[in-house]
Formats: structure tokens, C-alpha cells, sequence
């Protein structure tokens, strides 16, 4: 089964991100978590309201994530795509959600990520990562366990640079 | 200056290792070369033309003795004997290896250096006023905010892959010597009625391509709101800046867009969002950041008797007297003065330090200076705290380093990219241009004569020498395997700041260095006076009579 890396540790998660070709083929596969992509999501979500909760939705670096805000305490899990590690979109889109959308669900990564990244990612408010074929989810994950001091905290603990010389709190974060 | 506490050494240490394990994995064939290259850029390393380039961070243009001595050595030991000033105010090595990178960032390390965020996708080292702490004309000392926002901005989770490179620049003075308008983000630090601090912030301005000037989007951001403000402008361009054409990537692109007043109401929504109690500055960890740049222990000082004593030196000694003239500004302290160390030299490339000459400074530094220097966007160095009484002494051993050109801000003080001759990206050399330019500069009475004249040379569009805000502007372009030199004029830089225009088709090589002559000629033909400068007969006659006779000799 697929590994990610989820709250800090690693675990198999066989949940399936389903791109738009095959998603009616494959979205009531009632025995497998699926992603649904945004537009679809919205297509035959958004007007549901029947108290219950809504599939889990993945979001792409151009995708207007606002269109989510109204659903987002019925919402699970989303999980942003990273087109390439390079584009660091997805690290603002994880903040924005979390910080002012105040989204409180999974959040996972992935697509083209670096287990380098993992300390960004968790800092902007990601605590889900899974990684391509070729990175190591143990490398990450060690790093995550050594994380070590940052200027701007996180988006669980931000701070100023100075904020921490006076307050010896959190500082791992 | 700031002095590194146990967290900023760690913070770097824990780059540093990082980094070095990205290269190890790169060296050893696991790490593929196009997901190395971004990771090397964001920690300074480039592959230039004949060897890598490290591009060693020196936060807003400050340096100490100890750093000066310690970039001596490494320019000995791992590079050919000198290093590069850049137009940010950093300075790079251009002839080492990549395996020596790991053992230079250790020896930086331990005098509290990096190469961390001066190259990449990232926000870059933030540069200020060359006079910072001591202008005459300064209303906010810019240091402490250029300190925050360089711990702020410093492997920021958020902010580490963005569309593309990201400038800040602050300046505290009444006179623009920081170039804000032409940054990404410019912050001028201001004080209002009741004598609160806060910043007028400009955004989206930028040269390159597609020359842009900033624009205001806050008259006053109180000093608190600093941090919170910035990551909703980042958080805004890293969410919907372009990432789909590296050319219209940058901020000013955006701001242009939406239109300055939709990008402002963006910005300001995210930071009502956004504004936690958290990323506010408080009064105590402004007086903190204030702490690490109190005035400097200057003594009391008999001014009248320094002041006759200088005017004497200067009757006596005619060189010593045209640099006075060019190279040494008016201080906020009586009796002291800050000095421009130029690195103009002839038959130097423009920027470039030898080692020697790097220990000297240390050395001239702590006898003369506090022990602290700043390099200047200019490629120049200064010594921002000289007792006017020590001028002459200083002047005198600035000579034996060849650093005592009398020419700051005259056509000999000439702004210039490596070029072609070392840089990938260039089109066109730079450096014989600036010689051909340099040459007809010999009588330092007619130069002097010129006056304040701005003159810039970049090797490709990239400007990174902002040839654009120069009164003459110099680019080199390729036609068909060939270099020539397209020309700008009319451009200005600090309160005026001003894009220059095109006056014509590009030139030869051998053709520019007279068509600069023939501008220069044209201008004291017809100022009005001495005091009517190069860039306001710009302005009076037009652009149209100095194509003429740069043209008109062709036929």
C-alpha cells in the first residue's frame, strides 16, 4: 500500500487523487478515499447540503481555491498538487486556507515536492505530504524530527524574528 | 552593526548543512542537475562562464573589519586574488570550484556570513542607503528595519519559491539614495505629525525587460504592522503572479495587470486577514533591533579648528582637495565626514577588490572608522564615520590602495556588469566599454568640469546595473553574432527617478565612447551655467538634439 507522511509519522494511505479523465469511473469507488478535483467537486457538491460530509477535494496551483470557503467545515481532507517543486505556489494556498479561511481538516501535499521541503510544507500548514517516486519519505520524515530553529515560526506559531529571544516557547516549530 | 546571537548561527549552520548535503547528493549522481540547480541558486552558486560564482551576502551593505579580512583570504586561497562589489550590494567570487563551496560557506560562517538567498526565486538581500545611520539629510535610521526584514525574509517557509526574484530596498533619508522606486518592494521610513514611525510603501517597480516604476500603495504603515504587511503583499504575488513566462513574472507585472488599485485592495484584504497579534512588532523588540545600531563613540570635537585645519590641507594640496570635493558627504555629526572609497580605478573592472586591498580597508576601518565599512550600490566602498581631522591621513593611505580616485558621481564613477567576459546571461561585454569610456576621462579637470553625471553599462537586458535610471544608460545588445550598445538617456535615479529613453540604433563597440564624447561636448556647449548639471540640459533641450550629434557623425 502507499506510504505518506501524516502528522508527523509515516502511515499507508491508500486514498486515490483522481484526475478529471477518470473520475466518473472511479469517485464512487465506495472503498477507497478519493481526492475529486475542484471543478468537479464544485459540479455535484456544492449545492448538497443534506447535513453529511463531502468527498475529499484536491486543488491545483491555479485553481480559485476561494470558491471552496463556504464548504470548508464539511470538507475532510484537501490536498494541493505542486506542478513542480519550484513552483511554490502551493505553500501560500496552504497558508491562505489555513491562516484566513481558518481550515482546520488535512491539508496534504503533493505531486513534484522535495523531501527537502518537508519543514516548509509542515510550517505553512501542511501536516500531509506525499512524495513522488524517487524521494524518500524517511529522509523527510528525519528531517521533520530535526527540524530546528526558524525566524518566522509557523502557521501554527508565527512570531516575529525577535518575539523568540524574549519567549523561550516553541521554538521548534 | 547587528551581531549574530546562538539562534541566527544556528539558523545558518542548519542552511549550511542542508546545503551541503543537496551538493553532496548532486556531486554523487543521485540528485539530477535541473532539481540541484534551483537549491544551489537560492544559496548563491551560479555556473558562469569559466567557473562557478558565489555570490556572498552582505546584509544591506554592511561589513566589519573581521568579514573584510576574512573575504580577503578566501579571495586568496579559493579564488585569484580579488572578489566583486555588485550592484546589490553583495559581493561574488568568480573563479572558484564547487567543491571548495562547502568549505568557503564554513569559513563565512564563522565571521557570521552566507550566500543565502542572493540568487533564486527568493526574496534577496534587502539594500539601503550607503549612508544609513550617518546622512545629514536622514529622518529614520533604516538599519534596525533592514535587520527584521533580513531575519524575516530568511529561509521564509512561505516565501522560497516564488514566481521569481524578489527586491526590497529602504531608505530613512529626505534624498532616495536606495533607489526604492525601482524595487519590487521600496519602503521609505518616515515619521508623522506626532513623530511616529512608520513607511510609505511603493510596490511593483523593477528594471530589466520591462522597465516599471513603483507605485505608493501606503503613505503610512505604522512601523508595528512591518512584518504582517509584507507577507500579504508576498502572499498576493506568490498566489497569483505569473509562473507561466519567466519574463512577466515579476511583481510589477501583476501590480500592472490588475491595475495599482485592485493589487492594493488584494494586499490590503490579505493583511486584515492576516494581521495576527503575532507578527506585530513590539515596542521592545523595536528598541532591540535599535540597540545593535546606536551611534558610534564619536568624540567631541573642536569643529572651527577642524574645520580651518582642513581648509588649509586643501589650499596646499590640490589632489587632496578635488577628492574631498568628489568623494567625501556631509555627516549628521559635526567634525566627522562619510568617504567613498572608489572602485573605479583605470584599468579596473568596475566593483572589483583586490585582497590587499580588502585587508587595507580593514585596517584604515578600525583606525579610522569604528571598524565598520558599507559597500554601495554603486560598486563603490565607504567609510561611513571619519573624523574630518583624519581626512587627509585617510586620503593618503587610500592613494598607496589605489582607492582614492577623485571621481564618486562624476562620468569616471561608472556603474558596469561583469558582462560577456564572465557572465552566462549577457549578450555583450561590458568591461570594454567602461574602458574606452574610462580613457577619455584622463584630464580630471575636464571631468570635473562635467559634474554630476551618471553613466551605466549593462551586458544584457537584465539591467543588472539599472542602466535605464542612468543619465546616460549603456546596453549591449547581440545582432547576429555581433555586439553593439544601444543608448539611453534622460534616465535619473533617487526623489526624480526616471526611466531614460532610446536615443537611436544600437553602436559598435568602437563607436561608443565617442558618442558619449559627443553628448558631453554637446551638454557644455550648452548648459547655462556650471551648476545647470548633464541630466537637467537633458531635460531642457530634449533627446532629440543629443541623437543628433551622435548621429550625425556617422554620415
Amino acid at each position: 500500500m502507499p506510504r505518506i507522511i501524516k502528522d508527523g509519522g509515516i502511515v499507508e494511505d491508500a486514498a486515490l487523487i483522481l484526475g478529471i479523465e477518470d473520475v466518473d469511473a472511479l469517485a464512487d469507488d465506495a472503498d477507497r478515499r478519493c481526492f475529486l478535483p475542484l471543478s468537479y467537486w464544485l459540479d455535484r457538491y456544492a449545492d448538497r447540503n443534506d447535513g453529511s460530509e463531502y468527498p475529499h477535494v484536491w486543488v491545483g496551483s491555479h485553481d480559485p481555491t476561494e470558491s471552496l470557503t463556504p464548504h470548508l467545515s464539511k470538507i475532510a481532507a484537501i490536498a494541493v498538487y505542486f506542478e513542480r517543486f519550484s513552483d511554490g505556489t502551493g505553500f501560500s494556498t496552504a497558508a491562505h486556507l489555513r491562516e484566513v479561511c481558518g481550515y482546520k481538516g488535512e491539508l496534504r501535499a503533493f505531486g513534484h515536492i522535495l523531501a527537502d521541503q518537508a519543514i516548509a510544507l509542515r510550517r505553512c500548514g501542511f501536516n500531509a505530504m506525499a512524495l513522488p517516486e524517487g524521494e524518500s519519505l524517511d529522509t523527510a520524515l528525519s528531517l521533520l524530527l530535526t527540524a530546528g530553529l526558524s525566524y518566522q515560526g509557523s502557521i501554527y506559531n508565527p512570531r516575529t524574528p525577535f518575539k523568540f529571544r524574549f519567549q523561550e516557547a516553541g521554538l521548534n516549530d | 552593526m547587528y551581531q549574530y546571537d546562538d539562534y541566527d548561527r544556528q539558523v545558518v549552520r542548519d542552511r549550511v548543512g542542508q546545503f551541503k548535503g543537496q551538493m553532496a547528493r548532486y556531486l554523487s549522481g543521485e540528485m539530477a542537475e535541473e532539481l540541484f540547480l534551483p537549491l544551489r541558486l537560492q544559496n548563491g552558486l551560479y555556473l558562469q562562464k569559466h567557473a562557478p560564482m558565489l555570490r556572498v551576502a552582505v546584509p544591506y551593505g554592511i561589513l566589519s573589519a573581521p568579514q573584510l579580512r576574512r573575504l580577503a583570504e578566501i579571495a586568496r586561497r579559493y579564488d585569484r586574488g580579488y572578489c566583486h562589489v555588485t550592484t546589490r550590494q553583495n559581493l561574488q567570487f568568480n573563479w572558484i570550484t564547487m567543491e571548495q563551496v562547502p568549505a568557503i560557506l564554513e569559513s563565512l560562517l564563522e565571521v557570521e556570513m552566507h550566500a543565502i538567498q542572493t540568487s533564486g526565486n527568493c526574496i534577496r538581500n534587502t539594500t539601503t542607503d550607503p549612508f544609513a545611520g550617518v546622512a545629514a539629510d536622514e529622518v529614520v535610521d533604516p538599519r534596525p528595519y533592514c535587520e527584521i526584514i533580513r531575519q524575516w525574509s530568511t529561509v521564509h517557509p512561505e516565501f522560497a519559491f516564488l514566481p521569481r526574484k524578489f527586491k526590497v530596498a529602504v531608505t530613512g533619508a529626505s534624498t532616495d539614495r536606495a533607489a526604492i522606486r525601482v524595487h519590487d518592494i521600496g519602503l521609505r521610513a518616515v515619521r508623522d505629525d506626532r513623530d511616529h514611525i512608520g513607511f510609505e510603501v511603493w510596490v511593483g517597480g523593477g528594471l530589466g525587460r520591462t522597465p516599471m516604476l513603483g507605485s505608493k500603495i501606503r503613505s503610512f504603515l505604522p512601523r508595528s504592522d512591518l512584518l504582517a504587511y509584507l507577507k500579504a503583499v508576498l502572499r498576493v504575488y506568490n498566489r497569483y503572479g505569473r509562473r507561466d513566462n519567466k519574463y512577466k513574472a515579476r511583481i510589477k507585472i501583476l501590480v500592472k495587470s490588475l491595475g495599482h488599485e485592485r493589487f492594493k485592495e488584494q494586499v490590503e484584504t490579505e493583511f486584515a486577514a492576516t494581521q495576527q497579534q503575532e507578527l506585530r512588532l513590539t515596542p521592545a523588540e523595536l528598541q532591540y533591533a535599535e540597540s545593535f545600531f546606536s551611534p558610534s563613540a564619536y568624540e567631541r570635537i573642536n569643529v572651527q579648528q577642524v574645520e580651518a585645519d582642513l581648509w588649509m590641507q586643501r589650499r596646499v594640496q590640490p589632489l587632496f582637495d578635488r577628492w574631498v570635493k568628489a568623494n567625501v558627504h556631509p555627516h549628521r555629526v559635526p567634525g566627522y565626514a562619510a568617504v567613498t572609497l572608489s572602485l573605479k580605478a583605470k584599468g579596473q573592472a568596475p566593483g572589483d577588490i583586490h585582497h590587499s586591498q580588502l585587508d587595507g580597508i580593514a585596517e584604515l576601518a578600525e583606525r579610522f572608522c569604528f571598524g565598520e565599512v558599507r559597500t554601495a550600490q554603486q560598486q563603490n566602498i565607504v567609510l561611513p564615520d571619519v573624523a574630518q581631522s583624519d581626512l587627509l591621513e585617510l586620503w593618503q593611505q587610500l592613494t598607496y590602495l589605489d582607492l582614492a580616485s577623485p571621481t564618486q558621481g562624476t562620468a569616471a564613477d561608472i556603474v558596469c556588469c561583469p558582462g560577456a567576459d564572465f557572465c552566462n546571461l549577457a549578450n555583450a561585454r561590458s568591461l570594454p566599454v567602461n574602458d574606452r569610456i574610462q580613457a577619455r576621462f584622463a584630464d580630471l579637470d575636464r571631468l570635473h568640469n562635467l559634474g554630476p553625471i551618471s553613466i551605466r553599462i549593462a551586458g544584457c537586458i537584465n539591467a543588472c546595473t539599472h542602466h535605464h535610471i542612468a543619465n546616460i544608460g549603456i546596453l549591449g545588445v547581440e545582432k547576429s553574432g555581433q555586439e553593439y550598445y544601444q543608448i539611453t538617456l534622460g534616465g535619473e535615479s533617487g526623489d526624480h527617478t526616471r526611466l531614460g529613453k532610446v536615443i537611436g540604433p544600437a553602436l559598435p563597440l568602437e563607436a561608443v565612447a565617442d558618442a558619449v564624447e559627443r553628448m558631453l561636448e554637446l551638454y557644455l556647449q550648452t548648459r547655462q551655467a556650471a551648476q545647470e548639471t548633464f541630466a537637467a540640459v537633458v531635460e531642457r533641450l530634449g533627446v532629440s538634439r543629443f541623437k543628433e550629434v551622435v548621429y550625425a557623425a556617422n554620415h
